[in-house]
């Protein structure tokens, strides 16, 4: 992300666009200058509270005022996100869009790294070794907590695969006990070491 | 906040204080911790609120996998509903706002459907007795997150009995008929584990009878 790619957003109609990298590194939109440091304090909190509650991939934050608003994306590198009048509640999705078109432009100072890609075949050697633990409901189960993490197949980064195998450690210890969960969970880790 | 189970839409939530966080509550069939989600993100959005002097906050919203989590203010506590991606949030607030002004449709479930709810809420019945019902309500939640992703929204448990919160879209009548299929399954293979197989088995068969 860079000071070009905000203010492009912002003359592609993002009111009062800003991004934050994971360092603290705050870019804002001239629109948006007076608001920097309150920025920068927002970004620290939220990094703080998803690290907090690390299993779930938050990846949208919208905050609805009754005079203004707020929407911001989460990746690795850190928050893009805008400003905006409250119209009635609704968040017009035309922000969400922009945002990921802003997100997309080539990264100066926040660079996106996520971990390794792994090879697809992982899924079936998991839902192998998922058959011992749940049976007949291997499939169901498998696809439910793909589409739970929304994980894409054709790609898969290491850290989606780690949070698949947390919800499916956690979806079989439901079924068959707490302990069977995390030695499922343990024997799928090792897949991908 | 019985209120809440009758709200199509809504496949889970959880109640916290808004003085100190607590949690109170926790229902629907979500795999997600929606407690510490709502404990934590509605404390978050009152500092962020404050700093970008936002006003007060009509809701906040989370996004992840499939989901999305709606916190709002309601008295003296948060409550954060999940619901689908992309559902409208308003839509739901406004139904947990004005309960009473708000006509449902009469529900239409197809046969197909309704015998499959049946078959569940009799098996809750013999396998819950008068002092287990709980735990067979929290297990068949467990199974609507785990193996009825697809129904979750418009299905739960209403005044003790599972039932549908709106109509079930007629296109959808095989997909969901599939998933109350595997809840059965689960629910007999929970009842197997702790009751033992032959003790199941005529609890099983006496639901079979009831059903006749």
């Amino acid at each position: 992300m860079d000071q070009d790619a905000l203010n492009n957003a912002a003359a592609k109609g993002l009111p009062m666009p800003f991004a934050v990298s994971k360092s603290g590194v705050t870019l804002v939109a001239p629109t948006t200058a007076v608001y920097k440091e309150q920025l920068a304090q927002t970004a620290s909190l939220i990094f703080e509270t998803i690290s907090t509650l690390g299993e779930v991939k938050i990846d949208r934050m919208e905050i609805v005022g009754d005079k203004k608003s707020i929407i911001m994306d989460f990746d690795a590198g850190g928050i893009v996100g805008t400003i905006f009048e409250s119209a009635g509640g609704a968040v017009s999705s035309e922000y969400g869009s922009l945002l990921q078109e802003m997100r997309k432009k080539p990264t100066a100072v926040t660079p996106v790294r996520r971990k390794a890609v792994i090879a697809p075949d992982v899924l079936e050697k998991m839902k192998v070794i998922l058959q011992d633990y749940v049976g007949d409901f291997t499939e169901r189960i498998f696809q439910n907590q793909m589409k739970n993490q929304a994980i894409n197949a054709e790609v898969l980064h290491e850290e989606d695969v780690r949070r698949l195998i947390l919800a499916l450690g956690r979806a079989t210890g439901m079924i068959v006990g707490h302990s069977k969960g995390h030695e499922l969970s343990s024997k799928l880790i090792e897949l991908i070491k | 906040m019985d209120i809440i189970d009758k709200i199509p839409g809504v496949i889970g939530y959880a109640t916290v204080r808004a003085d100190d966080g607590a949690v109170e509550e926790t229902k629907g069939s979500s795999a997600t911790d929606l407690a510490d989600l709502t404990a934590y993100f509605s404390s978050a959005g009152e500092v962020i609120k404050n700093n970008l002097d936002l006003g007060e906050v009509r809701f906040v919203s989370l996004h992840y996998g499939s989901n999305q989590l709606v916190i709002v203010r309601h008295g003296d506590r948060f409550i954060g509903l999940e619901i689908e991606r992309g559902k409208d949030p308003l839509q739901i607030i406004k139904q947990l706002e004005t309960p009473v002004v708000i006509e449902q449709p009469p529900i239409t479930v197809p046969r197909s459907l309704s015998m499959k709810i049946q078959q569940i809420n009799l098996l809750i019945d013999e396998f819950g007795g008068e002092n287990e019902r709980e735990h067979w309500f929290d297990l068949l939640n467990q199974s609507l997150g785990l193996l009825g992703r697809e129904i979750a929204p418009v299905i739960g448990v209403v005044e003790n009995r599972l039932a549908f919160k709106a109509n079930p879209p007629a296109e959808k009548e095989d997909e969901y008929n599939g998933a109350l299929r595997y809840i059965v399954d689960f629910l007999v293979k929970k009842a197997v584990e702790e009751m033992g197989s032959s003790q199941a088995r005529a609890k099983v068969q006496t639901v079979i009878e009831r059903m006749r």
